[in-house]
């Protein structure tokens, strides 16, 4: 086992460094820098402009800032922030908690939709369930997110039944735990519901296939012949011979976890990484952008090895040659 | 051993009691796409009595298996019941719901699925999936039907119940596969077991030692039997009763006796005179075995499948090439290759030194693993040209061999060299040229064809990955090669899963053919055919090795088909060689193979030396 996942970790730094070295030279090369703007303001005098490049460290070298930043990153801080005025990391923390708080509610929906959907399309294929799935899939997949995202806050201000935006109500910390809990639950509906509907057509076809190949392979037809019961056949048969396939999907939506929420968040004004991130994109605040991509590294990263490992466990096949 | 039973001594009474299963005037269609409704069956009558063996006789693609599904209520979704009605036990089987049905399989009657190896599985532990067929039909814990499952493997003659219950299908061989799919079909004490070609895919040892096993389990547990095979001498050493059927009618019917004394059409007699043992019906004063005559009345099984190359009438008879298994005389066509044991062409095409493989077994997530080695030290060397045989019981190392000479699988240690170059040194990606030259044809036909290609496809891939000729004409080479190995060009718009199994298996020998390969490797490839098609395909390969000097080396566990294609043999054992000799002297001397086998287990090869003796 060790020898299996030892080279896998090497591997795993080497990707994590070049990564920030490409992120910092990307960012380098992106026109505009933070300070620029100030220029343009008549009362800063082009001193005050010199200190705080040399405050920031923004007249040295490209590498050495890249030294620096290491240095702060083994510090646990990341960089510092230039619009906030603080280190990186506990602003990141607050909002990299947020978005996971919506994908996962997200994912766990989705998943638990999606594969009772994609088995009941494969088991009935062909009948008017798979056709019905199919085509809501296909609607669902042909729907820009953004237009679903429009159409749930268009929803929500029709019928008021959910708030349009932010997390929490402005009284809710005064509330009890109960009251405050279903007032975050309200507030995390859209946003996760929007989300959800966006990744769950890839999922349910991908359900489908995969069940819908175990379905007609001799090894069922064998067991449906020793009078195995129709349900214990799906649960105990079909499902762990299709699980190959999908945990792979998993392993790459978890990847796509602190990334992947971008756009709704924004839209849905939900206090997570994306509206920080692009706020640090167009004002040139580099070390939040660098500290965000290297987090969505980490967590592709971690979730291509949690894939990996459940395949390990899923799979007898795959540990055949396994030492 | 000697046989408790056979022709000779019926173990059940002549008249039987009652009724088991009654099946009458049963006819079976499928849906087709481009050919409407096809009929798979029509008319069927036959009954089995209670502790009855009946043998269904047919070639590949008749309807045998469409039979099994068709009682049990398994057809695909594009095969249905037209009419007919099959009473097991006073209830008609035909038009039950799935949850009356669930009850009748595999507690009822139950069902050996032709192909083991796709029966089972392949992420469920073996002990797990016998517990899940006993907890289908009754009430027990898992524990129990755990304990069950470990009696049920030791019972259908698989030592090291433990290790084997806690294994998963592919750490197991074929035979030990097949076995676990008896389990499972005993398993609830039925009344009558269907047995799809249980032996087709094992070699002659695993292959008796199968139907020893259904034998005794009969008379243990009283079971009827309804063995379904397109080998006589199978059906003629399992059964009382024979039913011989052809294009989903019953043709002929009655004991094996008057069914082997006496054939009703040319049909019946091809499939009777090609015996998977030749001592059995081999023309006493000639020693050649009976070659099937064209007659007016069924002429179709003939067109189709012997004579689908018009050249073919002009050549020398089969029977000549089928002579030479006759013990003692060997007889050469003009066609087969010099049977010098040491061929005059000095430099081997390929030789492999010291091959050693060994695989890592153990329970996961135990770190407790111990080594399998299998193969150990073996040698071979094939010359241009020439063939070479590489016989041995089933879980010697025979496929293993195969996979590392084919660049499948790297050897641990030795070395394998072709036509000058030592392949276990190069790179994966200077490989490529020399896997044109070096094809497999590998044991299981199913699996190696896309199932999502058409044959013309499937055949014609080879050559547009070669990109040496244009697709047109791709796929009228495809066609070509169709038709020489036996299958009607018009069937090249098929899926796989719309032949039979002998089909498909010609589909992968025509597309190994396709790219013209120096060296052929035939694992297994012509196990598991009727005898007719076997023999037709021998001499297909023999032609081409004659006029494109291929190399063929034969992975085989059939010493009548060995001998017939192959110089020279190797024997190997527990992964070892433990003989190197010649198709002549082996045929003088079967016996040798037995008494030089190492060990007295129950898998040593005895039964390679016994269908010759």
């Amino acid at each position: 086992m060790i020898s299996a996942v030892a080279p896998r970790l090497v591997r795993t730094l080497f990707l994590i460094f070049g990564v920030s070295v490409l992120a910092f030279i990307l960012m380098d090369m992106a026109p505009g820098k933070y300070l620029e703007e100030m220029k343009l303001n008549p009362q800063i005098s082009p001193n005050t402009l010199a200190a705080l490049r040399a405050e920031y460290g923004l007249d040295r070298s490209l590498a050495a800032r890249y030294f620096l930043w290491l240095n702060s990153a083994a510090r646990g801080e990341f960089g510092f922030s230039f619009a906030y005025n603080c280190p990186v990391w506990p602003l990141l923390r607050v909002r990299a908690e947020n978005t996971l708080i919506l994908t996962v509610t997200a994912m766990l929906f989705s998943w638990a939709v999606a594969i009772p959907i994609g088995i009941l399309a494969a088991a009935r294929a062909g009948r008017w369930q798979d056709r019905v799935s199919a085509l809501s899939t296909t609607f669902l997949l042909a729907t820009p997110d953004v237009l679903l995202g429009l159409a749930l806050l268009a929803f929500a201000l029709h019928t008021r039944w959910f708030p349009t935006g932010g997390m929490r109500s402005l009284a809710s910390s005064e509330r009890r735990l109960f009251s405050s809990a279903q007032d975050f639950a309200r507030h995390l509906f859209l946003p996760a519901a929007a989300l959800a509907m966006g990744t769950l057509p890839t999922l349910i076809r991908h359900v489908r296939s995969a069940t819908l190949d175990v379905f007609n392979s001799p090894f069922i037809a064998a067991a449906r012949g020793h009078g195995i019961p129709e349900g214990r056949i799906l649960i105990g048969h079909i499902l762990p011979a299709a699980a190959n396939p999908l945990i792979t999907l998993l392993g790459v939506s978890v990847g796509t976890l602190l990334s992947g929420s971008l756009l709704v968040e924004v839209i849905m004004s939900w206090p997570g990484v994306g509206p920080l991130l692009l706020e640090a994109v167009l004002e040139r605040d580099v070390y939040i952008v660098v500290a965000a991509i290297m987090f969505s590294t980490l967590f592709l990263i971690a979730g291509n090895l949690v894939a990996d490992a459940l395949l390990y466990m899923a799979d007898p096949r795959i540990r055949k040659d396994q030492p | 051993m000697e046989r408790a039973w056979g022709r000779s001594q019926p173990s059940i009474p002549e008249q039987p009691v009652r009724h088991l299963l009654q099946v009458c005037d049963l006819t079976v269609g499928y849906r087709s796409r481009d050919r409407g409704n096809v009929f798979a069956l029509e008319g069927i009558t036959f009954e089995v009595a209670a502790g009855e063996a009946l043998g269904l006789l047919g070639e590949s693609g008749c309807g045998k298996t469409t039979l099994g599904l068709a009682v049990l209520g398994l057809l695909p979704p594009t095969g249905f019941v037209v009419r007919g009605s099959a009473v097991f036990c006073g209830q008609n089987l035909i038009g039950l719901g799935d949850s009356e049905l669930q009850v009748v399989r595999g507690a009822g009657i139950s069902l050996v699925h032709q192909e083991p190896w796709a029966a089972l599985n392949p992420v469920l532990r073996i002990g797990d999936q016998i517990a899940e067929v006993i907890r289908a039909h009754a009430r027990l814990s898992r524990e129990r039907a755990r304990e069950e499952a470990g009696l049920l493997l030791a019972q259908v003659g698989l030592p090291r119940e433990t290790f084997i219950a806690a294994a998963y299908p592919h750490q197991l061989s074929v035979g030990q596969k097949q076995r676990v799919t008896i389990a499972q079909a005993i398993a609830c004490h039925p009344a009558l077991v269907i047995a799809d070609e249980p032996t087709t895919a094992l070699d002659h040892t695993t292959q008796d030692e199968i139907l020893d096993l259904l034998h005794n389990l009969r008379k243990k547990l009283r079971l009827a039997l309804l063995l379904i095979s397109h080998d006589f001498s199978v059906l003629a050493r399992a059964v009382d009763r024979v039913m011989i059927m052809r294009n989903g009618r019953i043709v002929q019917r009655g004991t094996t006796q008057e069914v082997a004394g006496n054939y009703v059409d040319s049909y019946t007699q091809s499939l009777l005179s090609y015996p998977a043992s030749a001592a059995h019906h081999q023309n006493p004063t000639t020693g050649l075995a009976p070659w099937p005559r064209r007659s007016n009345g069924h002429t179709r099984y003939h067109e189709t499948l012997q004579f689908a190359d018009p050249g073919h009438r002009d050549r020398p008879k089969p029977a000549e090439l089928a002579s030479v298994t006759t013990v003692g005389h060997l007889v050469r066509s003009p066609l087969t290759p010099p049977s010098d044991p040491i061929p005059c062409k000095s430099s081997p095409l390929l030789f492999a030194t010291n091959i050693q493989k060994s695989y890592l077994q153990g329970r996961w997530p135990s770190a407790k693993r111990h080594r399998v080695d299998a193969l150990y030290g073996v040698e071979l060397g094939v010359d241009a040209g020439s063939s070479l045989a590489v016989i041995g019981p089933s879980g010697s190392g025979k496929s293993t061999l195969a996979r590392c000479l084919a660049c499948l699988e790297k050897p641990d240690s030795g070395e394998i060299w072709f036509g000058g170059v030592n392949l276990t040194a190069l790179a994966d990606r200077k490989l490529v040229p020399f896997r044109r030259q070096i094809q497999t044809i590998l044991q299981d036909p199913g699996s190696s064809l896309n199932p999502r290609f058409t044959a013309v496809e499937l055949v014609s891939e080879p050559l547009l990955v070669d990109r040496r000729s244009p697709g047109q004409e791709c796929r009228d080479r495809a066609v070509d090669l169709m038709a020489q190995v036996g299958l009607r060009p018009d069937w090249g718009n098929r899926l796989p899963h719309e032949f039979s199994a002998g089909q498909r298996r010609r589909l992968a020998i025509a597309r190994a053919l396709s790219v013209e390969p120096r060296l052929l490797i035939l694992d297994e490839a012509l196990a598991g055919l009727d005898r007719p098609i076997q023999f037709q395909i021998v001499d297909l390969l023999l032609r081409l090795q004659a006029s494109l000097s291929l190399t063929y080396l034969h992975i085989s566990h059939d010493l009548g088909l060995v001998t017939r294609l192959a110089d020279r043999v190797l024997v190997l054992h527990s992964g070892q060689v433990v003989e190197k000799t010649t198709a002549r002297e082996l045929l003088a001397q079967p016996r040798r193979i037995q008494a030089s086998s190492p060990g007295n287990g129950t898998c040593e090869p005895v039964g390679l030396g016994r269908e010759l003796a």
